[in-house]
């Protein structure tokens, strides 16, 4: 009886084991018949979906099995399955904002140039294949879209406040950022409106555009003497009375920019949905001009190949197709996922790209200008907790809670601690 | 298969199991019967709890290699380490400013459906309970909408009665109230739903015999309702405070402010591992974050012990 008792007890927890791996092991099973399938992890808005079904009739014997998760889920799966060591994909989607995270681990990753990665290096921007690249060469992902960024602006408060209001013009006017806070000022006394949402808004706008921003590329912190940082710190305090103080992707934002509480927004191509979601009574009301001292890059991802894939010839043909010039400009045409290869920027699908909500009928052309102008910028694992720790600090001055000395002094100790940890 | 191992081994196994009286075998089975908790509890409760623990003596950044270092994340944690101590008494604050208004209305509310007299009660039962399984995100939404600083509903009658709005997001005192009345919103009904039961406990005799002296609602209910449910409220009150310091949610979806004024323990603990990718730290974290657990729970004990004898 004590056996059958044991037997049993073995018997669930087999079936308990054998649930658990086979829903853990998705990756790259054999259908049966020689078929590949390749596990692909992504987030929701990539629109891969298509093409994959294309690739899949074209290539017979290849089946793409597309697993979609939220943004940060996506990203946290990977890494969870790298660090087990199993339940990997063959090809992943990684995001600039986890990338600088995975390249510290880049051996948990085929390096693309022993497929020769190497040769493609030329269809896409500069900046956006030195992301995914290290110096010696090797090569973790193939460039995705990329958001540069510019500046949606409204055109009637700035016509009311006495700005001027051509896209040229604009951008000659607030050449500089000083040019730009002046003119909001001026703004907020004509019109009450203020010039843009949140005061961490720009001071990322402005650090994106320095090439080196809180440590050398050999990892030497210089928060405190980046003239880069220093200089997004100065403007942002500066800028204190021409900001909304409304956070970015809330609901109050949707309200304000509905309401016209600020005349700009500086955004990459994907967020243009935002306004026209958020303030759909504001269509013909919106210009788009180049930001203020160039462009900066905001989102944008790689497709990497885990090295627990058993099929990285098969994914890098897979993923090489998807991201080729072409197929960027069809994902384009159908998403909008704006292209990382300058190559079909001069494509009419791109530059003539007009969606009646902005006045401007050629949107393409003003982002694609605006990708040539991002600078290669070099980031470290700790930037992105560095950037929200500035941020805050920024916010308590906005707040009223701290003095701009005491916040900057408090926001370097804080830095100095999670850096030396 | 037996048949041969016997004639084999005429002696170990089959003795053996001959000694086996019915007493032994029903232990023996009775154990087995509970073991599956006791495995599952050492795989996904004890395994973790003991792997933190060794975590916590490392720096590990969950892909690269574990380095050990020794008590360096708890010196670093107790010594030098505001924003963890800012943590802590968000959290106390943000448990006091739910727990304490949560269980009194909880309370009341359970008096009121427990009435004879009210209609439709199966109806008010589970609508006071719909907050709780509604999913915690929509609810976080709509109360960003209600204590929005400029846009808020909140905001707009403090205008209309000629008040300064108050800026939820951007102060202590606002985003500990808006947070914790996101706690409340989500437990008052579990809290009534468990004192109801209580209430239901009590013997109508009671109040028949209350009535007849003359006692009125208010007086039945702080003379008889709460001396009968003292230990459900005690139960609550132990719930609730284990529950007040993990309170994750809400403050991630609302937003912490600029001065970290809504961070709470767990979100610490959430950031540090899965923000910043400490996992070494997050773990010491764990283990402190358990300890102030322990804490609450044996002062719970102490207060309550105390009630209890008076």
């Amino acid at each position: 009886m004590v056996r059958s008792v044991l037997k049993s007890l073995v018997a669930i927890g087999s079936i308990g084991l054998v649930a658990a791996c086979s829903s853990g092991s998705s990756s790259s099973e054999s259908t049966g018949g020689g078929d590949i399938t390749l596990t692909m992890w992504l987030w929701p808005g990539m629109g891969f979906a298509e093409k994959a079904a294309q690739y899949e009739e074209e290539n017979p014997g290849i089946n793409i099995n597309i697993q979609e998760a939220e943004y940060a889920d996506a990203h946290q799966n990977l890494i969870t399955a790298l660090a087990a060591g199993s339940g990997a994909p063959d090809i992943s989607g990684v995001d600039e904002g986890y990338l600088e995270r995975i390249k510290e681990s880049s051996h948990l990753f085929y390096d693309l140039s022993d497929y020769g990665a190497a040769d493609l290096e030329g269809d896409y921007l500069d900046w956006k294949w030195n992301q995914a690249s290290s110096d010696d060469g090797s090569v973790i992902g193939i460039p995705t879209d990329i958001g540069p960024m510019a500046m949606a602006y409204r055109v009637d408060l700035f016509e009311e406040a006495g700005l001027p209001t051509d896209p040229d013009d604009v951008a000659e006017a607030m050449g500089t950022w000083d040019d730009y806070i002046e003119a909001g000022k001026q703004l907020k006394e004509e019109t009450g409106s203020f010039m843009f949402s949140d005061v961490a808004d720009m001071y990322s706008a402005i650090r994106e555009q320095g090439d080196k921003q809180y440590f050398e590329t050999d990892g030497t912190l210089i928060i405190e003497d980046s003239p880069q940082i220093l200089k997004a710190w100065d403007k942002s305090i500066e800028a204190m009375d021409i900001q909304a103080n409304i956070e970015r992707q809330t609901p109050e934002w949707g309200a304000a920019i509905a309401n016209g509480d600020f005349a700009t927004v500086f955004l990459p191509p994907w967020m243009l949905q935002n306004i026209k979601n958020d303030a759909p009574d504001t269509a013909g009301l919106w210009d788009i001009a180049l930001m203020p001292e160039g462009s900066g890059n905001w989102g944008g991802s790689f497709l990497t190949i885990p090295s627990q894939s058993d099929h990285p010839e098969e994914a890098y043909a897979f993923i090489t197709w998807l991201m080729s010039p072409d197929n960027q400009l069809d994902i384009f045409e159908a998403n909008g996922n704006f292209p990382s290869t300058p190559g079909i920027y001069d494509e009419p699908a791109v530059k003539e790209l007009d969606d009646g909500f902005f006045i401007r009928d050629d949107i393409g052309a003003i982002f694609a200008e605006a990708a040539t102008l991002v600078k290669d910028v070099y980031r470290a694992p700790d930037t992105a907790p560095i950037n929200t720790i500035m941020q805050d600090a920024l916010g308590t001055v906005a707040d009223g809670v701290a003095e701009p000395e005491a916040a900057w002094d408090s926001a370097i100790q804080e830095v100095n601690r999670q850096t030396s940890r | 298969m037996n048949t041969e191992v016997r004639q084999q081994h005429p002696h170990t196994p089959q003795k053996k199991q001959k000694k086996y009286n019915q007493r032994t075998r029903d232990r023996i089975s009775g154990y087995l019967y509970i073991s599956p908790f006791f495995l599952l509890f050492g795989v996904f409760g004890m395994f973790p709890l003991i792997f933190t623990a060794y975590l916590s003596f490392h720096r590990w950044n969950i892909l690269g290699e574990r380095e050990f270092i020794g008590l360096s994340n708890y010196i670093g944690l107790f010594t030098n380490d505001p924003l963890f101590w800012k943590a802590v008494g968000n959290t106390f604050s943000i448990w006091a400013l739910s727990t304490i208004p949560q269980l009194f209305v909880a309370l009341v509310l359970a008096f009121i459906l427990n009435q004879a007299f009210l209609k439709g009660k199966s109806f008010f039962r589970l609508s006071i309970f719909m907050p709780n399984v509604t999913s915690i995100v929509a609810v976080a939404i709509v109360f960003s909408a209600i204590f929005g600083t400029q846009y808020g509903i909140i905001n707009y009658a403090l205008s209309l009665v000629g008040l300064d709005p108050i800026n939820w997001k951007g102060s202590y005192f606002g985003t500990h109230v808006a947070i914790s009345s996101m706690v409340m919103w989500r437990w008052v009904g579990y809290n009534t739903i468990i004192y109801l039961a209580g209430l239901q406990s009590i013997s109508k005799d009671l109040y028949e015999a209350a009535t007849i002296d003359g006692a009125n609602k208010i007086q039945q209910f702080f003379y008889i309702t709460i001396p009968m449910i003292r230990p459900i409220i005690i139960f609550t009150v132990l719930l609730s405070s284990i529950g007040g310091m993990q309170v994750f949610t809400e403050p991630l979806l609302f937003g912490v402010g600029s001065d970290s004024q809504g961070l709470t323990m767990t979100l610490y603990l959430y950031q540090e591992a899965f923000e910043r990718f400490s996992f070494g730290y997050a773990a010491a974290i764990a283990w402190v974050l358990f300890l102030i657990i322990m804490i609450v729970s044996l002062i719970n004990l102490i207060v309550t012990r105390r009630i209890k004898s008076t």
